[in-house]
């Protein structure tokens, strides 16, 4: 807008005033406002501003003008008005359409006049505010102000190229000028020097000639004896410390003399003036070069400054001299490092310049690195150098080796060689003191150290400790002691060490023993490892060193093995002897069995290949040994060997027939060993014995009954088993082995027979029980039992047992019975039955006499028949079933039967129960009165079934009587429709009904 | 050897060349540019104060006071702010020059004939081609008698026509006088930016 206001005070070409009236007045204002009218070029409007202003205006520079943005106001208010009616055409035109609404049209239309004519508004307002101005030179107002701007532009800009420049020549620096100087030679031609042309001495007169300043000779000395006089006077009167206390005066100097370390000449001008430097000589090392101007320097200002200079000198002067001694040590140092017999890296020091120190570190290659130091620094209360040993090991109030030095200086390489002959010979003593190592007597720095050549014998390794590299080494070493020595030189403890050397020991025992072993046959298996070491007592304690050695023969039994652990402590050395079995499984070593009672302990010394081939035969036999044991062990046999005093417990009878030495003999549980069944355990000692012969491979069993069961002895077969003698209750079984690794196997035949022994031991107990009068067995082998118990048997036998077995138990007995026994005809009831064989021996023993009368009713009945075979009524027995019988006559003519039923029952008899026999006739069987039989049932009753009266009037006068046609039957209960009685009266009661039966049916 | 000293070492020490010349800025911002170019009395006119110390409004009118000699009654003064003044810049500066009619000056051309181009330059926007008469007959006869009712719904203020209808005159010119009489003319609701704007015309 500020331009519009400039254009508002130039007056364009009068404009069509056409719509606005308040445009028009504007303008009329204006061209009243203005006295002329412009055409608007602004050069024009410069020359104008000169015209108005006063004089000392129209000097005034030009300044640029400002075109942007300025128009005539007769074109801003032909702009407007242009705009206007093409606003004004604008809305016409969109409006002529019907159908809008006129309201929104109208106030459209009012909107565009309204805002129409405060644009206007606007240039009116403008216009007479410009009318305000006087002059009309408001543009140079304008003008200025873009100067102002431009120029602080300019200056701005040239404050930020001066910092860019500056950034720029950071670089680019020149040192201070001496302008003093500069000026001195600009002005002299040299510089002003308060020395320049000045001369002391006389010699050099002749040299510079006359023209030289000189000083006479007499002058000279008069000036020196007065400064002799005047530096005694002023040093007597100043403090000194102790060490000063040697000083001289001569040459107008103060010569102080300090003894090991320096001297220092001082002088002075007059007495107020102090103390100043003129000559410093170092006295431990006159050679060293000294910057003597900087000395100067700062002595001087030590002494100027201080309150007691010459206390401050020594100080100063002092600690420069330790200084110098460090570093010369330092110097010292890493020549014996790079140069002596020290290079290679066995000495290292650090030298701290800060804190006047030197760290020393020796032995660096050896096992103590990091132990082996010393410092040097100055020594607090002496103030001088020394050297402090730090050694750890160093025995409580050993006051013979040193620990300090105090004269270092040119005396180290002898300390050093001194420090590390002593270390050596601390290491030494302490290793002595395990009375591991020996000393040697003719060479004084070696050790001994005893390592077994053969068992019985030693020989000594010589150990040496090389004092300049601290590392132990051997002379001529084998492989093994190579290995062994580098072991020893990465140990850091003496134990360590002593441990190392035990290893050595054991690892040279071990080879030896091998050696041994391999030579003479054995085989050294190098492959199994196994967690932890067997022998327990090397695991108790940390001194014991212990390895296991598995050996056996080519022959042994798989996975057996003679376990040898050698046990090898400081002083000696023991083995033991142990049988074990290690077996491979997913991959690691496990030992199955160890024997762990029999463990032979021998000292190392005393092995001799006598014995490693003595141990080849001996060892087999308990190889084996444990091998049953193992294998009874798996079968869960109780066992126990018997070797050494046990066997003496064992029964002389089981050596009896021992002819070689080559046995062993176990022990067995009989429980165990049968696994399960104790029904032997009434019949055998629990322990039997087994016995095992190499020489003749043969496995002996040996048991021994309790008691002398009925019987038994003799009728036993030689098959399974025999007696030690006739009279022993002792016996043994014999099995041939072939292959020791199977030898289990031969067990099962063992417990086959002991099993049948069980049984038929079992079996004939019962026998010789149910049959005790008639009983006799006939024949006996391992399987069967062939006996006889009827009263009249003519048979061979009359029952046979057959033993079936498993190989572990009794599974049935057959009972067959003889053919021609009167009891053949329940066989197949036995059979199909499978009742227990104790069930099968009563009955057969209680219906034995029913049968056997029976079978001699049948016999003469059959005897009989072929006589009358013309209408004698026949006999024929049925069975039922085990318990019930029929016995049938039949009379063939009459066509009559008479059925009599036999029946078992289990009867309550005085309040027990008891087994009878019941004989009725048969209840569906109605013979009628007419019938023939009948008679001789209604007889059978009468006189069988039916109480007698007589008898029971008076009983004892019948049975005295003993009527012959009524024998006695004691056991017999007439019960009208039959009797009952027990298995010894069924006979008679058979007898008797028979009897009737059979007469009067003929 | 002496092109090499040239090269390397200026024969001026100060790395400035002696040869160009500087002149003193004109003009010299340390004189009292006011008075040199004459513009005492103009910046007595803009002053805040007079030489006595008193307030010096002289230029500083408001906008109101400006307008009040019109006959209209302004009873709100259009401005930017309350919307109702609009732009005008675009409006006065068109840059677009086909938008106002154009004339071109020929050689052949006699003053008077150049005088008459020039006033008629712009009458073709009332030619036909321009201005369609009988639309804006059309338009205007759809416009029937008004209520300022009517326009209340569409947002339209009968003030803002700034009519004298009840023929009271300005409503500004008692407040003006208490202004007067108070000694500034600033008391007025909106003076403050308008006097804003007026000083921001002015630098």
């Amino acid at each position: 807008m500020t331009t519009a206001v400039e254009m508002l005070q130039n007056n364009g070409l009068a404009s069509p005033e056409r719509h606005n009236s308040t445009v028009g007045n504007g303008l009329k204002s204006s061209e009243k406002l203005g006295n002329n009218i412009h055409t608007g070029t602004n050069k024009d409007m410069d020359n104008d501003s000169q015209h108005y202003g006063n004089s000392s205006v129209s000097k005034a520079p030009e300044l640029p003008h400002v075109e942007v943005n300025q128009l005539p106001i007769a074109l801003l208010i032909r702009n407007l008005t242009v705009f206007s009616v093409k606003e004004l055409v604008q809305f016409l035109k969109t409006s002529v359409h019907e159908g809008q609404d006129t309201s929104v049209k109208k106030t459209s239309f009012l909107q565009l006049v309204i805002f129409l004519r405060n644009q206007f508004l606007k240039i009116y307002v403008l216009v007479k505010w410009c009318r305000t101005i006087k002059n009309n030179n408001f543009n140079t107002m304008i003008d200025l102000l873009n100067w102002f701007r431009g120029s602080n532009m300019a200056v701005n800009n040239c404050i930020w190229a001066l910092k860019a420049s500056l950034a720029g020549m950071l670089n680019a620096k020149l040192p201070n000028p001496d302008l003093v100087t500069a000026l001195e030679v600009l002005s002299l031609g040299r510089p002003n020097l308060p020395t320049h042309s000045f001369s002391l001495s006389g010699e050099e007169e002749s040299e510079k000639g006359p023209k030289g300043f000189s000083v006479p000779s007499k002058l000279i000395l008069k000036k020196l004896r007065d400064m002799n006089i005047i530096m005694s006077v002023k040093v007597s009167l100043m403090e000194l410390p102790d060490q000063f206390k040697q000083y001289t005066v001569r040459d107008g100097r103060l010569v102080i003399h300090v003894e090991n370390e320096f001297e220092v000449q001082l002088s002075t001008t007059d007495q107020r003036s102090p103390l100043f430097f003129v000559d410093l000589k170092l006295l431990f090392n006159e050679l060293l070069p000294l910057n003597k101007y900087k000395l100067e320097k700062v002595i001087n200002e030590v002494l100027f400054k201080s309150p007691r200079p010459l206390f401050a000198l020594y100080r100063l002067l002092h600690n420069y001299v330790l200084s110098v001694q460090m570093y010369i040590l330092h110097a010292e140092l890493l020549d014996l490092e790079s140069n002596s017999k020290y290079s290679g890296g066995n000495l290292k020091h650090h030298y701290d310049s800060r804190k006047n120190g030197i760290t020393l570190k020796y032995w660096l290659h050896s096992r103590l690195k990091g132990k082996c130091n010393a410092i040097i620094g100055v020594d607090k209360e002496s103030g001088n150098i020394t050297l402090k040993w730090n050694i750890e090991d160093l025995p409580e109030g050993n006051p013979l080796v040193p620990v300090r030095y105090s004269n270092v200086l040119n005396n180290l390489g002898n300390i050093l060689d001194e420090i590390m002959f002593n270390h050596s010979q601390i290491i030494k003593s302490q290793l002595l003191s395990t009375e591991v190592l020996h000393e040697e007597e003719d060479i004084s720095d070696a050790l001994l150290f005893h390592v077994p050549s053969t068992p019985a014998s030693v020989i000594p390794i010589q150990i040496k400790i090389n004092p300049i590299s601290g590392i132990f080494y051997a002379k001529n070493p084998s492989g093994l002691l190579t290995y062994y020595i580098n072991q020893i030189n990465k140990t850091t403890t003496t134990d360590d060490f002593v441990k190392v050397l035990n290893r050595l020991k054991l690892d040279k025992t071990i080879s030896i023993l091998k050696n041994m072993f391999e030579k003479v046959g054995w085989v050294c298996n190098n492959v199994i490892k196994l967690n932890a070491p067997i022998s327990i007592e090397s695991t108790g304690t940390q001194k014991m060193l212990s390895r296991d050695l598995y050996i056996r023969l080519q022959n042994w039994p798989a996975n057996w093995y003679l376990i040898l652990s050698v046990i090898s402590s400081n002083a000696s050395c023991a083995l033991e002897k142990r049988i074990g079995k290690i077996t491979a499984s997913n991959g690691n070593w496990e030992l199955k069995y160890l024997d762990t009672k029999n463990v032979a302990t021998l000292k190392l010394e005393s092995m001799t290949y006598q014995k490693v081939i003595h141990l080849k035969k001996t060892s087999l036999h308990s190889i084996i040994d444990h091998m049953i044991i193992d294998s009874l062990n798996g079968l869960h046999m109780r066992n126990k060997i018997c070797a050494g005093d046990s066997l003496d417990a064992v029964p002389e009878y089981i050596f009896q027939d021992n002819s070689s030495n080559q046995t062993s003999v176990l022990s067995i549980e009989l429980e165990s060993f049968l696994g399960g069944p104790n029904a032997l355990n009434n019949l055998l000692e629990k322990t039997m014995f087994l016995r095992i012969d190499y020489q003749e491979n043969k496995i002996k069993l040996f048991g021994k009954f309790k008691h002398n069961s009925k019987m038994i002895c003799n009728q036993y077969n030689e098959a399974l088993m025999q007696f030690i003698d006739k009279d022993s209750l002792s016996f043994f079984m014999t099995e041939t082995f072939i292959d020791l690794n199977n030898i289990v196997q031969h067990f099962n035949p063992f417990k086959q027979k002991l099993m049948q022994i069980v049984t038929l031991t079992d079996v004939i107990e019962r026998l010789h029980n149910f049959y005790s009068e008639n009983f006799s067995i006939v024949a006996l082998k391992p399987n069967e039992i062939s006996f006889k118990y009827l009263k009249h048997s003519n048979d061979e036998y009359d029952c046979l047992i057959h033993i079936q077995t498993t190989d572990h138990s009794v599974e049935n007995l057959d009972v067959k019975l003889s053919p021609s026994n009167p009891q053949y005809i329940i066989q197949p009831f036995i059979e199909s039955s499978k009742q227990d064989y104790k069930f099968v021996f009563n009955y057969l023993q209680f219906t034995s006499g029913f049968f056997g009368v029976v079978e001699s009713i049948l016999s003469t009945a059959g005897r009989n028949s072929s006589q009358a075979s013309n209408g004698y009524s026949t006999l024929a027995l049925q069975l039922h079933n085990l318990s019930e019988y029929e016995l049938i006559y039949y009379n063939a003519e009459v066509n009559s039967k008479i059925t009599l039923m036999i029946e078992l029952r289990n009867v309550f008899l005085n309040g027990s129960q008891r087994l009878r026999y019941y004989v009725h006739f048969a209840d569906d069987e109605h013979i009628s009165s007419k019938s023939p039989a009948y008679p001789l049932v209604h007889r059978v009753r009468n006189t069988v079934f039916m109480v007698d009266n007589s008898s029971l009037v008076n009983s004892d006068t019948i049975s005295s009587l003993g009527s012959p046609k009524k024998p006695k039957i004691a056991s017999a209960i007439r019960l009208t429709d039959g009797i009952c009685c027990d298995a010894t009266d069924i006979e008679l009661v058979i007898k008797e009904i028979n009897s009737i039966l059979r007469v009067n049916s003929i | 050897m002496t092109t090499m000293d040239d090269h390397y070492s200026p024969a001026y020490y100060y790395y400035v060349d002696p040869a160009s010349l500087y002149q003193p800025q004109q003009p010299n911002p340390l004189d009292d540019l006011i008075s040199v170019y004459g513009l005492q009395n103009i910046s007595q006119q803009v002053a805040r104060t007079n030489p006595d110390g008193t307030k010096a409004v002289k230029l500083r009118k408001s906008y109101k006071n400006q307008i009040n000699d019109l006959s209209g009654k302004f009873s709100v003064i259009p401005t930017r702010e309350n919307g109702k003044g609009g732009d005008i810049a675009p409006i006065l500066f068109q840059n677009n020059p086909d938008m106002v009619p154009q004339v071109h000056k020929t050689a052949d051309m006699t003053p008077e004939q150049w005088h008459q181009l020039m006033c008629d330059r712009d009458a073709g926007l009332f030619q036909p081609q321009n201005m369609d008469w009988d639309v804006c007959q059309a338009v205007l006869s759809q416009f029937e008698r008004s209520h300022p009712a009517e326009f209340q719904a569409n947002g339209f203020q009968a003030d803002d026509l700034a009519f004298d209808l009840d023929g009271s005159g300005n409503t500004l010119k008692p407040r003006k006088r208490k202004n007067k009489s108070s000694g500034s003319s600033m008391a007025t609701p909106n003076s403050d930016l308008q006097e804003d704007m007026k000083r921001r015309r002015l630098e």
